[in-house]
This record gives structure tokens, C-alpha cells and sequence, in this order.
């Protein structure tokens, strides 16, 4: 394996790190990954789990780049005449051209994990270029069996329904209807901004907006991997949720889904981490296809 | 800013070198050492900020990744205290080649001040000044901290079912040994933190030391007590020392999701204030 480091972009302000299997070793892939941030966390992502990605990538011929958007991790700023959702395509863009200077690859798949899939979305949607998209844990959506696996987890810290009853009856009819509001308030948002399990904002489009930003994905060829972590429980809790809320839009069956029961939303367990990357170097071994000239 | 690559063949490093942005450059080279784990995740903008800063004010500086770690070559279960040691060396000779600088500085957070005190003993030039902010002295207390926050940080991070899920609980607490917020402890690792104390500093060497450290409080308290016995000990070998408070205590080990970083303003002026007065008395400038 070789990693080099270098600066890029049409500011020379973006930092990235180029990973790509040694010259000989193994027929070369004919797409690469691109890494970058999750969150603010600079680009060897949550817990260097980028780092391990791309490494275990190049073990199948598969190249990538992993860098910091302009204005985070150590990249420049950029000019701030765009906005930053507007400046994360582009820099993703940028990376793209800097991996095909790099490596010859044309064709890229996208990994992000949760604001960073959203902005992985975003520029799949405008780039030709993007054969695939991983999302890791972003954009979930409720629906009536989740809501009712979450209930039923959270009553059974009180033991048996008789317990459960004796409790209902002891803080009275007013109490109980307030710990149900309580208990359906976090899965039920309805605007495109919703609190996320873990305390902060981020955007969400509508389901409609999503699947039909996803079929246009998928009639373009491009290939949807969306991974959903465990820790979550709140708003996703069982490996078919994906397929159910969306069972109306006739595009479950082409798009590939995972639920990591005990990976949370930053693969902070190392058993996370060994888990979240088998994920997705299985799922990324379809894109080790080498290249014609090789 | 440069990205470099640069070390033995086999324990590659990445680093980002900084040559001075003045006119005109100080005679001075600064190596900014991270602390371990979720510190340094915490601490990157931080460190970043500080490189800028001091660049503008006319230093050489160099951030780099310990091997096993960041953008370096190695796995996290590589990580050892004598590596880490032997990586700022070969940092500290990168950026003298690089910047022609005699007056060397380095500059270590947590982890990464021990690191800085450590490799100094090893040194065949002494730095001129190493600044230690909040260093690891204790072992044994770090590890146990690290443990803590650990725990804390899956029970938060597993929302209700870090709560509820009793099986899932024991498990975090089970493997606190063997890992630290996102990153390996292995038994060596360990065993070399848990050895860490006021005496392995007995053999520090820099013509001046400052120590940072947060304010004391109930939780700090013990290694309030370790810095404040350390700068005694290093004055008594007639080393320049300085020790400055900081109001505001940081929780390094903080794991706020992917929303971590800090970058606290006063300690940083602080930090450059110490660079200001020293430059007007003996830093001269070089060609480049």
C-alpha cells in the first residue's frame, strides 16, 4: 500500500491523504472512495475508522482519497460567497478530480457518515460521476412497528405487565397519558428539521423528496448502501425499517440496507469499528472491478 | 501549510509543516505534540489554530501524527510509549532540516506533554522550551479516568438502550480495560501508562518549562497536586519554569458525538504571550 499526502482544490487549501494498493501488487480497481468529515471530526473520521476503511479497500485494488472540506479538520477556508451545503459538493468534486490525477479511476462512490451522508447525497445527485453512495446512519424514518418496538423497550425496565399495570394504575390516568406523549414525542417529527437521537439538528428531507432523489439514483446505475447503527433505538430499531416506510415507492428491492444492532452512530466500541468496516468492505468488493487497461 | 510524509520506511508519519508567514522568520521551530486518543480527536482544531497563530508570529511549526495514530502509517494497537517518543524525535529533526531553525520548542498536550518530557531526557539537544499543558503524570489516575469516561461516553452514546440494556452496560464496562473511547489499550500500552509518575520526569531537560494547567477543582485535584510538585522539582534543578491557571477547566476526554472540538481563546493567548516574551530578549532572525 501507498499513502501520500497532499493539497488540492481550486483554493490549493484542501488537505487529503491518497491511499492506493502498491503498483504490481493486484489488478487496480476502476473506481475509488472518497472519505471526509463526520461532523467536525477532521478527516481520518469518527475513531480513524476512514483510515481503516481505505486501507482495508486497497487490500481489493481499491483506491481513495480521504480529505477535509474547506473550513474544516486542516483545510482553508473557503471564500464564503456560497453556501457551506453549496461548498461541500464542490470540494467533493475537487477530491474526485484530485483522485483521478492520482490514480486514473473515473468512476467514485461516496462514503459519509451522518451529516456527511447528507452532503454525499447531495453531490451523488448532481455528479454523473458517483457510482455509489454509503450512507452511515442519517435520514431515518419512522413507522408504526418501530414506534411499538420502542414503546415495548422502554416499559420493560419497569419487569412484568403486571408491574406495568400496578405503575399505570399508581400515577393515574393523567401521568400515563402524559408518559405516552412522552414515550411517542421523539419518533413522531413531521417538519424536515428533527432532532436526531443524539442532541442536535439536521436536516431531513421528506420521504417522498428522498425516494425520489434515490430512484434517480438507482436509474442512473448508481449503487445505495444505506447502514443504520443500533444506538439509534429511538428512531430506528429493526433491520427492516428502510423497506417498510418506504415498502409505497417501489425501490426497496434495489436498495441495499444494514442494521448494526451494536455499532452506535460513531463506532465508538472496537468491536463497533471491526464490525461497521466487514460492513463495508463486503459491500464495497462489487466496485473492485479492475480497470481495462490493467 | 505542507503536507509531508516523512520518518523511516517502515513507520511513516504525517505531518503538516508551517513555515513562518513573517518576513521575518524567528530562529525558532515549534513541534506540537498531540495527546492519545479521543484527546487528540478533541484537541485537533485546537492544535491547528495554535499552528496558524504561531506562523503568523513568525515560528516555524510542525503537527504531526504519532505512528498508529491520524493520517500516520500504523494500527492503533501499535501504539507504544517508546514509539511515541522516538516519532517526536524524528519530527524534531524533520522540521530542523526543514527550517534551518537552532532554537527548538515543543509544545505537548495531556498525553503528549509526558511524550515531550520523556523525549527530552533522550534528546542530544535539549529543546530550548517545552510547555506542557496538562500533563499525563500519574499514570494510574489517567487510566482510570480514561476508563470512567469511557463508560460514560457508550451509556450516552447507546441513547435509551445505554440506559436500559443492563447486558449491554456490563459489556462497556468490561472492555474499558482493554480500549479508551474509540481506541486500543492493549496490555502493553497499559502497562507502560500505568507506570507513569512524578519520577519519570526526573531527567526532563529544556533551558525553560512552562506548565499549563486547568484550574483546581474537586476532580482535578489530584493532578493539581502532581503539577504543582513537578514545576517545584524541575526549579529545584535550577530549570526556568512558569506555571499558569486556566479559569475554565476542559474535559478532554469529552466525546459530544462528532461535535468535540474545542479551541479555548484565553489559553492560546497564554501560549503565545510566553513566545512573545522571549522573542524580544534573544531570538534573532535567520535567511531563508
Amino acid at each position: 500500500m501507498i499513502e501520500h499526502s497532499i493539497i488540492f482544490g481550486k483554493n490549493a487549501g484542501l488537505i487529503a491523504t491518497i491511499a492506493t494498493p502498491l503498483p504490481n501488487a493486484l489488478p487496480h480497481a476502476d473506481t475509488g472512495f472518497i472519505f471526509f468529515n463526520a461532523g467536525v471530526v477532521h478527516r481520518v473520521g469518527v475513531h480513524r475508522t476512514n483510515v481503516t476503511i481505505a486501507r482495508a479497500l486497497v487490500a481489493l485494488g481499491i483506491p481513495s482519497i480521504r480529505f477535509d472540506l474547506a473550513g474544516l479538520g486542516d483545510s482553508a477556508r473557503a471564500g464564503g460567497k456560497i453556501s457551506f451545503a453549496e461548498q461541500t459538493v464542490l470540494d467533493i468534486q475537487d477530491a474526485m478530480d484530485a483522485l483521478t490525477v492520482a490514480t486514473g479511476v473515473r468512476r467514485f462512490v461516496l462514503y459519509g457518515v451522518c451529516s456527511g451522508a447528507v452532503h454525499s447525497y447531495s453531490a451523488a445527485l448532481v455528479d454523473e460521476r458517483v457510482a455509489g453512495v454509503a450512507m452511515f446512519d442519517t435520514f431515518k424514518y419512522p413507522t408504526y412497528k418501530a414506534q411499538m418496538r420502542r414503546i415495548t423497550f422502554r416499559l420493560k425496565k419497569y419487569g412484568s405487565m403486571t408491574a406495568i399495570i400496578k405503575r399505570g394504575v399508581g400515577i393515574g390516568f393523567r401521568s400515563i397519558s402524559n408518559a405516552l406523549t412522552l414515550l411517542r414525542k421523539p419518533t413522531a417529527p413531521k417538519t424536515e428539521r428533527v432532532v436526531s437521537s443524539i442532541g442536535f439538528f439536521a436536516y431531513r428531507p421528506l420521504k417522498a423528496e428522498f425516494a425520489f432523489g434515490l430512484r434517480t439514483l438507482l436509474n442512473r446505475g448508481t449503487k445505495i448502501f444505506l447502514i443504520y447503527a443500533g444506538s439509534g433505538f429511538e428512531h430506528y430499531n429493526y433491520a427492516d425499517q428502510f423497506k417498510d416506510a418506504f415498502k409505497s415507492f417501489g425501490i426497496t428491492d434495489q436498495v441495499e440496507t444494514a442494521f448494526l444492532l451494536d455499532v452506535d452512530h460513531t463506532a465508538t466500541r472496537l468491536a463497533a469499528q471491526t464490525e461497521l468496516v466487514a460492513c463495508m468492505t463486503q459491500w464495497a468488493a462489487q466496485f473492485s472491478t479492475a480497470r481495462e487497461e490493467n | 501549510m505542507i503536507p509531508i510524509r516523512f520518518g523511516a520506511a517502515n513507520r511513516q508519519l504525517f505531518g503538516l509543516y508551517q513555515p513562518a508567514s513573517q518576513d521575518s522568520p524567528r530562529n525558532e521551530c515549534i513541534v506540537l505534540c498531540n495527546p492519545f486518543g479521543q484527546e487528540a480527536i478533541r484537541s485537533h482544531r485546537l492544535f491547528k489554530v495554535l499552528a496558524d497563530r504561531l506562523c503568523r508570529d513568525g515560528f516555524h511549526v510542525l503537527r504531526f501524527d504519532y505512528f498508529g495514530t491520524g493520517d500516520s502509517a500504523g494500527d492503533g494497537d501499535e501504539v507504544r510509549i517508546g514509539g511515541l517518543v522516538d516519532d517526536l524525535s524524528t519530527a524534531d529533526n524533520e522540521i530542523v532540516q526543514r527550517s534551518g531553525c537552532t532554537r527548538r520548542c515543543w509544545i505537548g498536550l495531556r498525553l503528549g506533554a509526558t511524550i515531550a518530557a520523556l523525549a527530552s531526557t533522550k534528546a542530544s539537544v535539549s529543546p530550548h522550551r517545552l510547555i506542557l499543558w496538562e500533563p499525563v503524570i500519574d499514570g494510574a489516575n489517567y487510566l482510570t479516568g480514561l476508563a470512567h469516561a469511557h463508560t460514560l461516553a457508550l451509556q450516552d452514546a447507546y441513547g435509551s438502550r445505554g440506559v436500559y440494556d443492563l447486558a449491554l452496560r456490563d459489556k462497556f464496562v468490561h472492555e474499558s480495560g482493554q480500549e479508551a473511547l474509540g481506541f486500543p489499550l492493549t496490555d502493553s500500552f497499559r502497562a507502560e501508562l500505568n507506570s507513569l509518575t512524578l519520577d519519570s520526569f526526573s531527567s526532563v531537560q529544556a533551558s525553560a518549562i512552562d506548565i499549563f494547567s486547568s484550574v483546581i477543582s474537586r476532580a482535578r485535584i489530584a493532578d493539581s497536586n502532581m503539577e504543582a510538585e513537578l514545576t517545584k522539582r524541575l526549579a529545584a534543578r535550577g530549570i526556568e519554569t512558569f506555571s499558569a491557571s486556566i479559569d475554565k477547566p476542559i474535559i478532554w476526554t469529552a466525546d459530544e458525538m462528532m461535535n468535540a472540538a474545542t479551541v479555548p481563546g484565553e489559553v492560546l493567548q497564554q501560549i503565545l504571550a510566553r513566545f512573545a516574551n522571549s522573542s524580544t530578549q534573544d531570538v534573532t532572525a535567520v535567511a531563508r
